[in-house]
């Protein structure tokens, strides 16, 4: 099939479903649910109320399936929902028949497509296989424009970006994010997040991308996720934030060594290593805003012409003076502390 | 039941020819025996009689024969042997990759060009399942008690699967309990043998010993563990594989963990001694 244009669906995709015009009734052992765990894809409560009405009335509208070969059951496209209520209603001793749709078997491409609008109800899906079904649609249709796969899949555009970035991974890394053991298991968010600190690594500290590649700083990542030394894959943000937050290239170089180290030594952990630089410059971040505040409600107080100015000018030489010594220090000045003056850091406080 | 101490269990060691973690002899036997009330070695005899026994022989003849029935049945549905995919559902130690391996030089699959995959390798299940688009996907074990193991695996894995395949669990045997579980899936049990609770003097719904008997040795099995005196999720399953028994055995029959204080004729390799395991 040729490239679609942007957004354009192939009209191949829109004849998804044919009927063959039977009308079956089955029983819930003659259905074969959906593999894409039903039992974590539906809100219970609005599942009650469908599992009420059934029990009353029985299933009103036909659920759409068809046939599987080689096994004696039918393959549910539409009305999971339908047969996961009676299937509860069932085990009440209740036996309920369900009225089935017939339809030939989805083509590979509309089964998936069909796939991706399951995976859009579930918030507790792993991202990797939505990524390698993904990668299956656009190499069967050989589209690899977002905004399209977006209109195919009814993923969201970001969705979409994560799932190719994680295709970017070699296989052994995406082996990691399948791992059917949970507790061995790396998020798929792992390299999403890891990837602007690889970036980052290979562009910015050569010797180490020389030294270890690509691959090997990688590992030392895995490695440290493992050794329970990222306790959360959101922090790799904070060597980022801390690259952003350095004023000059000599800060930014300190953060560049620490990453190094951090790379090298897996026993270091994110926070610990970086944290530093995050939370000094977010001090000096709410400084500023302090001093912005200050100067906007003392204009506000229109002071020039108050009557009580002994006390308010006492109030103000003490902010002088702290800024004063506050700038020099800034400055490099070795100025001792006046005694009279509020120790460093510390607020003025009011004259009593 | 009574059964005197004089029926002695003379026969017993060639119907268990062959178990691989210990072999079963008459002095393993009478050891076993030996750590039991006088009184109560008939029952405990006639409950030995009761054990469904597959050695190697058996295990491959039922396999083989079992794949080819399934091969033929997929055949005339139109799935030829190279859009089958036989999935091992378990790690290395475990039964599921023997069973495979033995299915792949038995009943040759490779030659067949069947496609051989790990379950717990899901890139690779989502390639084959992608490149085939349709046709059958076979779980390969030996055993099934609860399902429970198959289902929380089939669970995970499932999400790899893309296109339209039907599914199959083959296994020479598998619980009723099992049955259920696994057909819930979606996956239709393919097994030679159902092993019902009622093939199970121990169960709480088999009537095979009479109350006071029964009552006896499960209660002697629940004094080696008072949770699992008979087996995972009390089961007290009685079929034993030459290659290792399920731990859905009682405990009556597989000893404790370590064979210490209390030795059994049917060690699972775990249950022995770390020095011999």
């Amino acid at each position: 099939m040729k490239a679609s244009k942007a957004g354009k669906i192939p009209s191949a995709l829109t004849a998804a479903v044919v009927p063959t015009g039977t009308l079956l009734h089955l029983k819930t052992s003659d259905i074969k649910p959906s593999s894409n765990n039903p039992r974590v894809l539906f809100d219970p409560e609005p599942l009650h109320d469908l599992r009420e009405s059934i029990r009353n009335h029985g299933v009103l509208v036909p659920i759409t399936v068809y046939p599987l070969r080689g096994q004696a059951k039918y393959a549910i496209l539409d009305g999971e929902r339908r047969y996961r209520c009676c299937v509860d209603l069932e085990a009440e001793h209740l036996e309920i028949e369900i009225p089935a749709n017939v339809v030939e078997p989805p083509d590979q491409i509309s089964g998936l497509l069909y796939m991706f609008s399951i995976h859009n109800l579930r918030e507790q899906w792993e991202l990797m296989p939505t990524a390698l079904s993904l990668k299956v649609v656009m190499e069967k249709l050989n589209e690899t424009d977002s905004r399209a796969l977006v209109k195919l899949t009814s993923l969201s555009e970001p969705q979409i970006e994560r799932c190719k970035m994680l295709l970017t991974f070699p296989e052994r890394y995406q082996r990691m994010s399948m791992d059917p053991d949970p507790t061995k298991r790396i998020p798929a968010n792992f390299w999403i997040e890891a990837r602007p600190i690889l970036d980052l690594c290979v562009q910015e500290i050569p010797a180490l991308a020389k030294e270890l590649g690509r691959d090997g700083i990688l590992d030392r990542l895995v490695e440290k996720y493992h050794a329970k030394k990222v306790k959360s894959v959101i922090h790799f943000r904070r060597i980022m934030e801390a690259v952003d937050l350095a004023e000059d290239q000599l800060a930014k170089r300190a953060v560049l060594d620490v990453l190094g180290e951090y790379i090298r030594d897996v026993q270091l952990e994110t926070r610990k290593a970086f944290d530093g630089f995050v939370v000094d410059n977010k001090r000096v971040q709410g400084a500023i805003r302090a001093c912005e505040e200050f100067v906007t409600k003392l204009g506000k107080s229109r002071l020039e012409h108050a009557v009580d100015k002994e006390e308010l000018t006492l109030a103000l030489k003490r902010v002088q003076a702290y800024v004063t010594t506050l700038l020099e220090q800034l400055a490099g000045s070795d100025a001792p502390e006046p005694e009279s003056l509020p120790k460093q850091g510390a607020r003025p406080t009011e004259k009593k | 039941m009574w059964i005197p101490p004089t029926v002695a269990p003379f026969l017993l060691p060639s119907q268990f020819r062959g178990y691989r973690p210990q072999a079963v002899t008459r002095d393993s036997i009478n050891r076993w025996l030996d750590q039991f009330d006088r009184a109560d070695r008939g029952a405990l005899i006639h409950l030995l009689k009761h054990v469904v026994y597959f050695d190697q022989a058996d295990v491959e003849k039922i396999i083989v024969e079992h794949n080819e029935k399934l091969l033929s049945q997929l055949a005339k549905a139109g799935i030829p042997p190279e859009q089958v995919i036989y999935v091992q559902i378990d790690d290395a130690g475990s039964s599921s990759p023997v069973m495979l391996n033995l299915l792949r030089d038995k009943g040759r699959l490779l030659q067949r060009s069947c496609r051989l995959i790990d379950g717990r390798d899901t890139l690779r299940l989502n390639e084959a399942t992608a490149e085939l688009g349709t046709g059958a996907i076979v779980y390969v074990d030996d055993f099934s008690g609860t399902g429970d193991q198959f289902s929380a695996a089939h669970i995970f894995a499932s999400q790899f699967i893309v296109g339209a395949f039907s599914e199959f669990y083959l296994a020479p045997c598998i619980c009723e309990e099992g049955m259920i579980t696994i057909a819930r899936l979606g996956v239709e049990p393919f097994p030679k043998r159902i092993h019902a609770k009622d093939d199970r003097p121990l169960h709480p719904n088999c009537t095979r010993f009479d109350a006071r008997t029964k009552d006896k040795l499960v209660g002697l099995a629940h004094s080696i563990d008072p949770e699992e005196g008979l087996g995972y999720a009390g089961l007290a399953t009685m079929v034993v594989f030459s290659h290792n028994a399920p731990d859905t055995v009682p405990l009556l029959l597989r000893g404790s963990i370590g064979q210490d204080p209390f030795c059994g004729v049917f060690p699972r390799w775990t249950d022995k001694p770390h020095a011999e395991a």
